[in-house]
């Protein structure tokens, strides 16, 4: 008789109805191989839980406890997608994406250390208002600099783009962020585009373009709104990244990178230039073909 | 409750968490990575919450999940097999045992366990450590609750091989270990 050992098990725990009790039973006085495995799964009624007491386990990190009470308190938050427009991939080939596609608050969470040691910045942090000490890149800069760092190219490997959720977030992006951003199409500079997706810093929202390089890490175009004056291009190295900045139109940008081979100041001068091709979005003229690092 | 309240509770699951995540990845190191990125998932996604599910239990499933897709792989692919023991959770003899024989046979739980394919290993952990029922096993490994009782029949199955009181098979049992 085949008896599977789920039934087995069922029975070992009195679990099972009187029919299958019997079916059980009979199978019993008919092999003394599923005598065996009964055998096996009776002795395996072990007291786990008061093992598994005894371990001696370490004390919850203070370094851990903190940083959750810091993310806890922190008002930084990827919004809430839309009923009709839910954007975290279900399918296990996505699962490696999908914890950091809607986890914007890792950036401040990951940098919080940073962050605490800069109590001078307040959320107006793009307003002309606040000042900076020289040099010290900005909070958002610091938050897009942590969450960027936890991307590699295996976190984008089974990522392909959607082109008509693209489109439908750069109109969330336009409608609802009033951020007047597009999709640059850097193919020339040998940038792939992997995906486009919103996140908040300080309820204010950002844009995060990720990209691709043939070889090295990923890149990121990062936006958000700003009322200052444009800027011309600077670059900045920002813990384990480069970072170049710029502002144009009401808008900050931060393309940022670890090791990319890619040269980003060039990159970022044409994209500050405004004169790039769009995927999504307006298009413009084509980039010409810029020289690696 | 409801996602609403996940930022109040999820500092009282904590140790629970961390207990979980460390005897899944058996690096405190990784474990601390794990409890870390589940509590950001888990706050950026509140309003995934549903308001019959256990918090833990969808804390279970958030810290398995990344463990599966990030912190496991990484580890894998970062790491000699040999490395892995130098954060290990130290398992000590429990000077005021009562019972010397309870004692030993406690021990000899955790190396079964231990010894286990990670599959079955997780879910002892939630059933039979944690307490799970097989359905909430099997929303926080997101399969099947009949592949949970499969891994977990086969998981006793061979625990079971090893405490089973038979003369015959601790004969066979020594000479396999020789």
């Amino acid at each position: 008789m085949n008896i599977d050992d789920i039934l087995l098990m069922s029975y070992v725990d009195d679990d099972v109805s009187p029919e299958q009790r019997a079916q059980v039973e009979a199978a019993l006085a008919a092999s003394p191989e599923v005598g065996t495995r009964v055998a096996a799964l009776r002795a395996s009624r072990l007291p786990y839980q008061a093992a598994f007491a005894r371990q001696a386990i370490p004390p919850v990190p203070e370094a851990l406890a903190r940083r959750l009470e810091e993310l806890i308190r922190q008002p930084v938050r990827a919004p809430s997608p839309p009923v009709e427009a839910q954007r975290v991939p279900s399918t296990r080939k996505h699962a490696t994406l999908a914890w950091l596609a809607v986890a914007f608050v890792a950036g401040a969470f990951f940098c919080g250390a940073a962050l605490r040691f800069a109590p001078e910045f307040v959320p107006q942090f793009v307003s002309g208002s606040v000042s900076t000490k020289p040099g010290q890149p900005l909070p958002w800069i610091q938050a897009v600099v942590g969450y960027q760092d936890m991307y590699t190219r295996d976190t984008l490997a089974n990522v392909s783009d959607d082109p008509k959720l693209t489109a439908e977030t750069v109109s969330q992006i336009r409608r609802d962020d009033a951020l007047d951003v597009n999709v640059p199409d850097l193919r020339e500079t040998g940038l792939s585009f992997k995906q486009l997706q919103r996140l908040r810093f300080r309820n204010r929202p950002v844009v995060q373009i990720v990209y691709l390089p043939e070889h090295g890490n990923p890149v990121a175009l990062c936006v958000i709104g700003d009322s200052r004056p444009d800027q011309a291009v600077q670059t900045q190295q920002v813990g384990s990244m480069k970072v170049v900045t710029w502002r144009r139109g009401k808008l900050s940008y931060a393309l940022l990178s670890k090791d990319a081979d890619i040269d980003l100041q060039a990159v970022g001068a044409h994209l500050a230039n405004g004169a790039g091709p769009a995927l999504f979005g307006q298009i413009g003229n084509p980039l010409p073909r810029l020289p690696m690092s | 409750m409801t996602g609403e309240d996940l930022p109040a509770i999820l500092p009282t699951l904590l140790p629970r968490l961390w207990a979980f995540a460390l005897r899944l990845s058996t690096d405190k190191h990784d474990a601390e990575d794990l409890v870390q990125r589940a509590c950001v998932r888990a706050l950026e996604r509140t309003h995934q919450f549903q308001a019959d599910t256990s918090a833990l239990s969808w804390m279970f499933s958030i810290v398995h999940s990344l463990w599966i897709t990030e912190v496991r792989s990484r580890r894998i692919r970062s790491r000699a097999s040999m490395e892995w023991n130098d954060a290990l959770i130290e398992t000590i003899a429990d000077p005021h045992a009562v019972d010397p024989q309870l004692d030993l046979l406690h021990r000899e739980i955790l190396t079964a366990v231990d010894a286990l394919p990670d599959a079955q290993r997780v879910v002892i952990l939630l059933v039979a450590v944690e307490g799970l029922t097989y359905r909430e096993a099997a929303d926080v490994l997101e399969v099947p609750i009949g592949t949970v009782m499969s891994r977990l029949s086969r998981a006793r199955l061979t625990i079971g091989e090893h405490f089973r009181p038979d003369p015959g098979h601790d004969a066979a049992r020594t000479r396999d270990t020789i």
